[in-house]
């Protein structure tokens, strides 16, 4: 082990993407994806087993269940026990690093691993089974009775939930243990990941990194609680496909999603030196805290737009020099007011004729996933200069007149996007691709 | 000459059953005083006893009561222990503003999201899937949706302060603790932030805790709560009078998942920090070992220091806090750093002597604290005594 390889300098390493993999509802490459987000489709879904319990807005952007089966049955053995969000992050890996044609195991420790997941919380059955072993009258559980009843815990339910055995599981497999990083910043996560990884890149410190996010919320117990605090959509009347509507004078919430996606960033050199292809460049990035509100940022959108300027100046770049935004846009009025006020303050007058993408519309809100999947699909739009449409837009209200929202594909030229990612509480997260060259 | 001789660790703040200074920790430890207490779990494997800490209210938090309703007690922790570490760079000017960052280690616990009293209604609608819905519909605390992610702590902290720069928050064991230190060092030598408050918390005690424990090979270490925080901020920047400081003068990363692959790892972390802080293991004065609740876990990590320091004249003591904090997950190596913090600036270290401990000089202003991680992750860092 080199110490010193682990300093960071101020050599500024270009950082390129090589590989890219997802999983989506039923769709499970990237490209794939991409053509039904062009062809102005859907993942959002009504989601039975929702139906059943009655949820006032039973829809999500699920895994079908016939995917789920699939995609357990292809994790590897030695990744072990997982849990449904780690299945969905093993398949997206390993479909990035089969991508970027990099060796089985690296060699060393300049490879590193930057996991984004939010915790999960105990779903119905496993408090059933609790629920047997709790002295109702006390209210106190016999732990004893609980760990060696027959339905008690699953004595590999930690190792598949915790997020962090994913990353260690993706390391030791892919032989990148450089840095490990499990990142927990709610909707933020997914982009911060592959910021903290590019910022390691850059600096030196690593010469490759896998860095995602996945997320498998779509639950009662998730549900329930987002749904309380009024942050997903009612159905009003709409279909599955219209209730998730981006920067629309008649949003009314998000919709959740479950999925993985995972990037495989290299330094230029690193990825030349092994003849590598070159799909984009990670040219900037911003990942900050802000200290307003715990479910909205300031109104004026001053601390969004501090975000972008900082991810625009980290590149080297200036506003003027970015050709598409893929927005946060989780089709809340209070996220996508902020985000398009963000958007005005920081691009001006430009701000109409720059175009904007909510991949939320179709894709639905996966959280920690989120930032991944949206820099995923920025990739390919950059390779194939193409921007995605934001369903559902039929027309502006106040905060979001003036904004170029996308609502059909189109052809565009794109040298720069860029991506946001803003999570509850005040975590916010810019990032820069840029196309390859 | 490294980057990370720019940045000094000052403003240490600790939140334990020990009390809420770094002097009550130090001395709590030295005078063997028993600060456990019941658990509050009366039934299962050891449960009966805890280390546990007050749950801190609005007025000692210094906001609105509304705070509480969005937050769980490790977040109102957090705010605590971050309340502890600014009180003394707020004396002296302004704390906050965009250049100041923070980067925290959370801990994830499986609560049960409905009150035990639920769950015996839930039991009797099990078969019900609509009814088990209105349940949790009515059940499930309002803002459980935000106050259970991770990123609320970092909320509540950031707003109270007014912190606006770059952060991250890593989870969810004891390297996750080291992991934010390390970053949050690094963010400052790179110019990302001015200044950067570091913090950890533990897990809630909670009947869930121990389950969650029991799966993962636990050797009946007692668990603890609380809250260790510290600020890192570029030399130079700080008030008058703060001196000493601390920095990090060298850090390593490994990964070990079991066995000897593991002792390997966190001896090649150990290694990797002593040489990057451009000393050997006779310039360390004191180690801060993690306190890893697995057997296998301390067996690798007692192998590991056996690998490193075993040839050394003068092998430097090995030290816990535990004895007196309870096993803190991503809060405990940063406790350790709080106790590094406070034995450097005095020139003295804690030894263990059986159930004895004693003071003594600190022949080398240098400090090992180590962290391993359930899955394997290790972190080790060098702290090094500076005159600013």
């Amino acid at each position: 082990m080199n110490p010193h390889a682990h300093l960071p300098t101020a050599a500024g390493h270009e950082v390129v993407v090589t590989g890219i993999g997802l999983v989506a509802g039923r769709l499970t490459d990237p490209e794939a994806l991409f053509d039904h987000l062009a062809e102005g489709r859907t993942l959002i879904a009504e989601h039975p087993l929702h139906q059943e319990w009655g949820i006032p807005c039973a829809v999500s952007a699920h895994i079908p269940p016939h995917v789920w089966r699939s995609l357990d049955a292809a994790v590897p053995e030695e990744a072990g026990a997982q849990g449904p969000a780690g299945v969905l992050a093993w398949h997206a890996a390993a479909q990035a690093w089969e991508n970027s044609g990099l060796p089985r195991r690296l060699d060393g420790e300049r490879g590193g691993v930057f996991l984004a997941c939010n915790r999960m919380v105990m779903e119905p059955e496993e408090l059933t089974a609790l629920a047997a072993h709790v002295d109702h009258t006390s209210g106190t559980l016999d732990l004893d009775a609980y760990l060696a009843s027959d339905g008690g815990p699953d004595p590999l339910r930690h190792r598949r939930h915790q997020p962090d055995s994913v990353t260690a599981g993706l390391a030791d497999h892919f032989g990148a243990v450089g840095v490990m990083e499990t990142r927990a910043d709610a909707c933020a996560a997914g982009g911060m990941a592959v910021g903290s990884a590019y910022r390691y890149i850059r600096s030196g410190v690593l010469d490759v990194a896998i860095a995602g996010g996945a997320e498998s919320l779509t639950t009662l117990a998730s549900i329930t609680a987002f749904h309380a605090v009024g942050a997903l959509a009612p159905a009003g009347g709409r279909t599955a496909a219209e209730i998730s509507r981006p920067f629309d004078k008649d949003r009314a919430g998000f919709v959740i999603g479950d999925g993985a996606a995972f990037l495989v960033l290299e330094s230029r050199a690193h990825a030349e030196a092994r003849g590598a292809r070159v799909l984009a460049r990670v040219a900037g990035y911003a990942g900050v805290t802000e200290a307003v509100r715990m479910t909205s940022s300031s109104r004026d959108g001053s601390d969004y737009a501090a975000c972008m300027r900082a991810a625009i100046a980290d590149a080297g770049l200036t506003p003027d020099d970015i050709d598409h935004i893929n927005a946060h846009g989780t089709s809340t009025q209070a996220n996508d007011a902020c985000e398009a006020a963000a958007l005005h303050a920081v691009f001006g007058e430009r701000a109409a004729r720059l175009p904007v993408t909510g991949n939320k519309s179709a894709l639905g809100h996966s959280l920690a996933n989120s930032g991944a999947v949206e820099a995923v699909l920025s990739v390919i739009g950059l390779q194939r200069q193409t921007l995605l449409p934001t369903l559902n837009f039929t027309g502006a209200d106040e905060d979001s007149r003036g904004l170029d929202i996308v609502t059909e594909r189109r052809e565009a030229p794109v040298n720069t996007v860029l991506s946001n990612s803003f999570g509850f509480g005040g975590e916010n997260c810019s990032l820069i691709l840029a196309r390859a060259r | 000459m490294t980057a990370l001789d720019t940045v000094l660790l000052t403003a240490p703040g600790v939140c334990t059953a020990a009390g809420t200074d770094p002097a009550a920790l130090w001395e709590a430890l030295l005078a063997g005083k028993d600060t456990s207490g019941p658990s509050g779990i009366p039934e299962g494997p050891a449960t009966g006893t805890a280390f546990l800490v007050d749950d801190p209210d609005a007025a000692a938090l210094g906001v609105h009561r509304r705070v509480l309703r969005t937050s769980e007690k490790q977040a109102r922790l957090a705010l605590y222990g971050a309340r502890l570490s600014l009180a003394g760079p707020a004396a002296h000017g302004p704390v906050g503003g965009p250049g100041w960052g923070l980067y925290l280690g959370l801990p994830t616990v499986d609560e049960e999201l409905l009150r035990f009293g639920a769950l015996d209604r839930l039991r009797r609608v099990a078969g019900s899937p609509g009814e088990v819905a209105a349940l949790y519909a009515r059940e499930v605390p309002p803002f459980s949706g935000l106050s259970h992610l991770n990123s609320t702590a970092a909320a509540h902290v950031s707003a109270v302060f007014g912190l606006s720069g770059a952060m991250a928050a890593y989870s969810p064991y004891s390297d996750a603790g080291l992991q934010a230190l390390i970053d949050g060092v690094l963010s400052v030598a790179e110019g990302e932030n001015e200044a950067a408050l570091v913090g950890a918390v533990s897990p809630k005690v909670h009947p869930l805790l121990f389950v969650q424990y029991e799966e993962l090979g636990w050797n009946g270490v007692v668990p603890g709560e609380g809250a260790a925080f510290l600020l890192a901020r570029r030399h130079g920047t700080g008030p008058a009078g703060d001196a000493p400081a601390v920095r990090l003068a060298g850090y390593g990363r490994a990964f070990g998942a079991d066995g000897d692959d593991r002792a390997g790892a966190i001896a090649d972390a150990v290694r990797a920090a002593l040489e990057m802080a451009g000393t050997d293991p006779g310039g360390i004065g004191w180690i801060l070992p993690d306190t890893v609740w697995t057997d296998s876990g301390a067996r690798a990590q007692d192998a590991a220091l056996d690998r490193v320091f075993g040839g050394a004249a003068h092998r430097p003591p090995a030290f816990t806090g535990e004895r007196a904090t309870g096993v803190l997950g991503p809060a405990h190596p940063l406790a350790h750093t709080v106790l590094a913090l406070h034995g450097l600036a005095g020139n003295r270290r804690l030894v263990a002597d059986g159930d004895a401990v004693r003071e003594e000089e600190l022949p080398v202003p240098r400090v090992l604290v180590l962290a391993c991680g359930v899955r394997g992750q290790v972190c080790s860092v060098v702290l090094e005594g500076v005159v600013e």
